[in-house]
């Protein structure tokens, strides 16, 4: 008897889940309101627009030099990537080999590049000419930021690559062997194109990073003609004295980053349906 | 009934596999121990025995999938152990069946049945399409070329892969059981594809569970247990008169599933895996698990 005594007032106060949930949400809603209107007491409206999006100066930065600039940040990118995927490939193939120096090498490769910071690396490849007299890369500046891009890229695809092969069933090189493709032609035919629909959205991803990270090329000191898009604000920032053009750069980002990134979102969903 | 190990090659025209003294271990475990027969010319021979008897492992070591440990084996005449051997000239001649089907997923069915004879034997396109159409609607599936594996059911995917196999213009085919994988009511058409295609005089080696096809399509049926060859013959007598105690009891189980004799079943076990170490000291080997034979789990009907 006691004991039910002791637990009635006990069961009266206990939430419900529902209940709590319900709570739970209103604190949240309460948190976010008590910041807006924090933001909206301390900042300074127009401090804050002359300093981030100052009209004259957003007008002064669209125009054909941005535009050069994002187109640029695209050749960047996309040869960086095939140089990428191709090497990569290589790579992941190697790191899968029967040959222990392959595996050696490739293992190397990948845990140096991507264990060291990508702008060191281009600060390197920014004086190779000095190191290598007489060296030059073909397309320059292009040929240079897609080899320096692309050898960064490549190690971090390679994993990609790799888990893409492994998650193949080991099955359907049996069947290709079974037939008598060799190695090399079963992988061709049979095991990469399967591999390279797995690792879909985990190479657009990539892409999505490789697009921001050519914004690290400024370290190799290209001309008025070559800028991508970061160059292209930092330039006009200190022209204007003004942060308004770095503004608007990197959301001219977001016009490639954010199509891809839907890209994604809706290839994960389709495999999702597939599987 | 059983034959007499032949132990040299006979270079005989119609000697299409011949297999001497075949071992292979995984690791400390030795799944063949011992294998030799020889599979002539339209000859269609079942190899039959409880799971873990090593008979999927015989059948990929016939193609080199699995590396013989030791022993030496010959496809037409030639070694395909030989380490100087070009495998892959000889895989070309035999046509493999999967329990898994292993279809490719990015190709049609119908280009499942060219990507091999295309890129390996060079066939042209439009010769390498005719022959795989035809082989397609030899399984039934003459209308389904265009479906992807994914569209198909899992007996319609099994025949594209036996129309694929046999693409490549094979003289020997082998199936690694080819109807575990499918719904009981998809066994029949694969069956009976591969009751065609042995009427047809195709040499054929097939791993199996399906005792009836055994019993009306073989020439020959195998019985292994433990990783040898018990008993061979004719399937009259290997499946209709058994001579030795380790056939009859796996008989007993496949053909009545419900038959409890777990006395038998457990002694059968103990000679399978007879010199294994018996760690919990009871009478059974740890190898498996103990729910796999336990009497509690109704004996030998699970499996």
């Amino acid at each position: 008897m006691t004991a039910t005594t002791a637990d009635a007032p006990a069961a009266k106060k206990r939430l419900s889940p529902r209940k709590r949930a319900q709570r739970f949400r209103i604190v949240q809603y309460a948190l976010l309101g008590v910041f807006v209107l924090l933001a909206v007491l301390f900042a300074d409206g127009r401090q804050l627009v002359s300093v981030f999006f100052r009209p004259d100066v957003i007008i002064k930065t669209i125009g054909p030099g941005l535009a050069r600039a994002l187109l640029n940040t695209l050749i960047y990118t996309i040869g960086a990537f095939i140089v990428g995927l191709l090497l990569g490939t290589v790579l992941a193939l190697m790191r899968l080999s029967s040959v222990a120096v392959n595996r050696v090498l490739a293992t190397v490769y990948i845990e140096f590049f991507r264990g060291v910071p990508a702008i060191i690396v281009f600060m390197a490849f920014g004086l190779l000419p000095l190191a290598f007299p007489g060296l030059s890369i073909p397309l320059d500046p292009y040929g240079t930021v897609w080899v320096a891009l692309g050898l960064v890229a490549a190690a971090y695809m390679a994993e990609t690559i790799r888990a893409g092969i492994q998650a193949v069933p080991k099955g359907q090189l049996e069947a290709a062997r079974s037939m008598g493709m060799p190695l090399g032609m079963a992988t061709q035919k049979i095991v990469l194109p399967q591999a390279f629909r797995i690792v879909l959205p985990p190479l657009t991803n990539e892409l999505i990073l490789l697009t921001k990270d050519s914004s690290l090329v400024f370290v190799l000191g290209l001309t008025g003609e070559a800028y991508e898009l970061t160059k292209y604000g930092r330039e006009l920032a200190t022209t204007y004295a003004n942060l308004t053009p770095l503004v608007i750069a990197g959301l001219t980002y977001l016009v490639i980053t954010l199509p891809l990134t839907f890209l994604v979102r809706r290839m994960e969903a389709q495999a999702r349906k597939a599987r | 009934m059983s034959t007499v190990a032949p132990t040299v090659p006979t270079g005989l025209r119609e000697d299409e596999i011949q297999i001497y003294d075949l071992h292979k271990s995984f690791g400390q475990i030795e799944v063949l121990k011992g294998i030799s027969t020889i599979i002539r010319r339209g000859e269609v021979v079942c190899v039959i025995g409880p799971s873990g008897s090593g008979k999927s492992t015989l059948l990929r070591c016939v193609n080199l999938l699995e590396l013989p440990t030791s022993g030496r084996i010959f496809i037409l005449n030639q070694e395909i152990t030989d380490p100087d051997a070009f495998a892959d000239e000889l895989r070309t001649k035999m046509g493999m069946v999967f329990q898994q089907f292993n279809l490719f997923p990015h190709l049609t069915a119908l280009q499942n049945c060219t990507v091999a004879p295309i890129n390996v034997l060079k066939r042209d396109k439009a010769t390498a399409e005719t022959n795989a159409l035809k082989n397609l609607t030899m399984v039934g599936l003459g209308d389904r070329g265009d479906a992807y594996p994914a569209q198909l059911s899992g007996g319609q995917q099994q025949r594209v892969a036996i129309a694929r196999a046999l693409s490549m213009d094979p003289e020997l085919m082998l199936f690694d059981e080819p109807t575990s994988a499918l719904d009981p009511e998809l066994v029949g058409d694969v069956l009976s594809v591969m009751r065609q295609l042995a009427k047809s005089g195709m040499t054929m080696m097939v791993v199996t569970h399906e005792m009836a096809f055994a019993r009306e399509v073989a020439d020959r049926v195998i019985f292994m247990d433990g990783g040898v060859i018990v008993e061979e013959g004719p399937p009259d007598a290997v499946i209709g008169n058994p001579q030795h105690e380790r056939t009859r009891t796996f008989l007993r189980r496949v053909l009545d599933p419900t038959h409890v004799d777990t006395g038998a079943e457990d002694d059968a076990y103990a000679a399978r895996h007879e010199g294994l170490p018996d760690k919990d000291g009871d009478g059974r080997t740890p190898i498996l698990g103990e729910g796999h034979h336990s009497a509690g789990l109704g004996g030998g009907g699970l499996f």
